[in-house]
């Protein structure tokens, strides 16, 4: 198999694309869904945890079994993709008005990308590292210095100390929203 | 650190003026430029052969006209042929298809410019894309001659193999990427804070740049 970052990195990449073809006035209101997201999973990271934890093993039975992690890592993954896609479809938060002309504008609608990208896949690939990868077990004897590297850098474990951080970009986008 | 910065800022200035030459002219001339550039370029590479034998051969036919071949003695006219120096030869072959590429390059820039409506070449994004690669390209063109001018003796770019694009792409790429680790050296520093605040940052200048925004009802 290839190294694990191919895979987030093709991910992220995608990501960005979408936010270049829709452009930054609408990837904003993703991205605000998308740190909104991100502050619930990382602030009740722990009573998630201890609770999903204990129902797997009352469940399952097994102490030291692979099946809370699976869990874990599902319920986690399924509940950020939920929010993403409903931050993407449907009736979505906007920003009205129109974006800078090019290049500003494009460069603009090119940097929100890639935080979406870097937000959405690295994400992603915490909830994989955080609990073992139970999907992938194959990767872990795999990693290359890179991927040690940015799994340093993976969203959620940027203010694991201080998860209250991803609220203070949403409270200024929104002020900006509401003052129009 | 300081010298990688001013290169960087030297090569955004001027991808940023083709950027803008590209918004300018618009898509359909920047593309057209692009795709005749590219096309150009890989046939010299290929077929460069054929286009230095047409160049023999027309250069030998003028031979011919002007030592009598269609007036005067034709055995004298074949004697001159024979034994005149051909015009492209294996040491002046690439120098040579260079410049048979910078003047379709340069023609074919001017003449979208006239032949491509103003109307019918829309103003996008993809305009300045283009434009960024035609500037690439204009690198080519120009950098071998303008660094043979400025540079001390000794230290030229070979005229006759030119610059390679991909390298040049990959250097600047390269540089980019440099420029990206060193500012993430001033950002680590200050730990998750300084990610906080360019994450941030990033967002409300987005955010502070759309205009005409609807203001929220009460």
């Amino acid at each position: 198999m290839g190294p694990i970052e191919i895979l987030y990195l093709t991910i992220g990449i995608i990501v960005v694309l979408i936010g270049l073809a829709r452009g930054y006035v609408k990837e904003l209101g993703s991205t605000l869904i998308i740190l909104v997201a991100l502050f619930i999973l990382t602030f009740f990271k722990e009573p998630i945890d201890t609770a999903l934890g204990a129902a797997a093993q009352g469940a399952f039975g097994a102490e030291d079994g692979t099946e809370p992690e699976l869990l874990l890592s599902l319920f986690y993954t399924f509940v950020f993709v939920g929010i993403v896609f409903a931050g993407y479809a449907g009736r979505t938060l906007t920003f009205g008005g129109q974006p800078a002309p090019p290049p500003q504008g494009l460069l603009l609608s090119l940097l929100v990308g890639i935080i979406n990208g870097y937000l959405i896949a690295g994400t992603l690939w915490y909830y994989q590292e955080a609990y073992g990868y139970p999907f992938f077990r194959p990767f872990q004897s795999e990693f290359t210095e890179a991927a040690q590297t940015m799994i340093a850098f993976l969203p959620p474990s940027l203010f694991e100390d201080n998860p209250v951080y991803w609220i203070i970009p949403v409270a200024i986008l929104l002020i900006i929203r509401v003052r129009g | 650190m300081i010298g990688e910065v001013a290169i960087l800022i030297s090569l955004l200035i001027y991808l940023t003026f083709f950027g803008w030459l590209g918004w300018r002219r618009g898509f359909s001339r920047e593309l057209t430029v692009a795709i005749i550039a590219l096309l150009s370029w890989l046939l010299l590479q290929q077929s460069g052969d054929i286009v230095v034998a047409m160049a023999n051969l027309i250069a030998a036919g003028l031979q011919f006209a002007f030592a009598g071949g269609f007036t005067g003695s034709a055995d004298e006219a074949f004697a001159a042929l024979t034994s005149a120096p051909e015009l492209v030869g294996a040491d002046t072959r690439d120098a040579f298809l260079y410049v048979v590429w910078v003047i379709v390059f340069i023609v074919a820039y001017l003449a979208t410019g006239w032949i491509i409506a103003d109307k019918k070449s829309e103003k996008n994004g993809w305009a300045i894309v283009l434009g960024v690669l035609n500037g690439f390209f204009f690198a080519m063109v120009f950098l071998p001659s303008l660094d043979a001018l400025f540079s001390p003796e000794g230290t030229t770019t070979e005229l006759d193999t030119g610059i390679n694009l991909l390298s040049m792409m990959g250097r600047g790429a390269r540089l980019l990427w440099d420029v990206v680790v060193a500012i993430w050296g001033l950002i680590a520093p200050l730990g998750s804070v300084g990610i906080l605040i360019v994450l941030t940052a990033i967002l409300v200048i987005a955010a502070m740049s759309i205009r005409g925004g609807a203001k929220a009802k009460s």
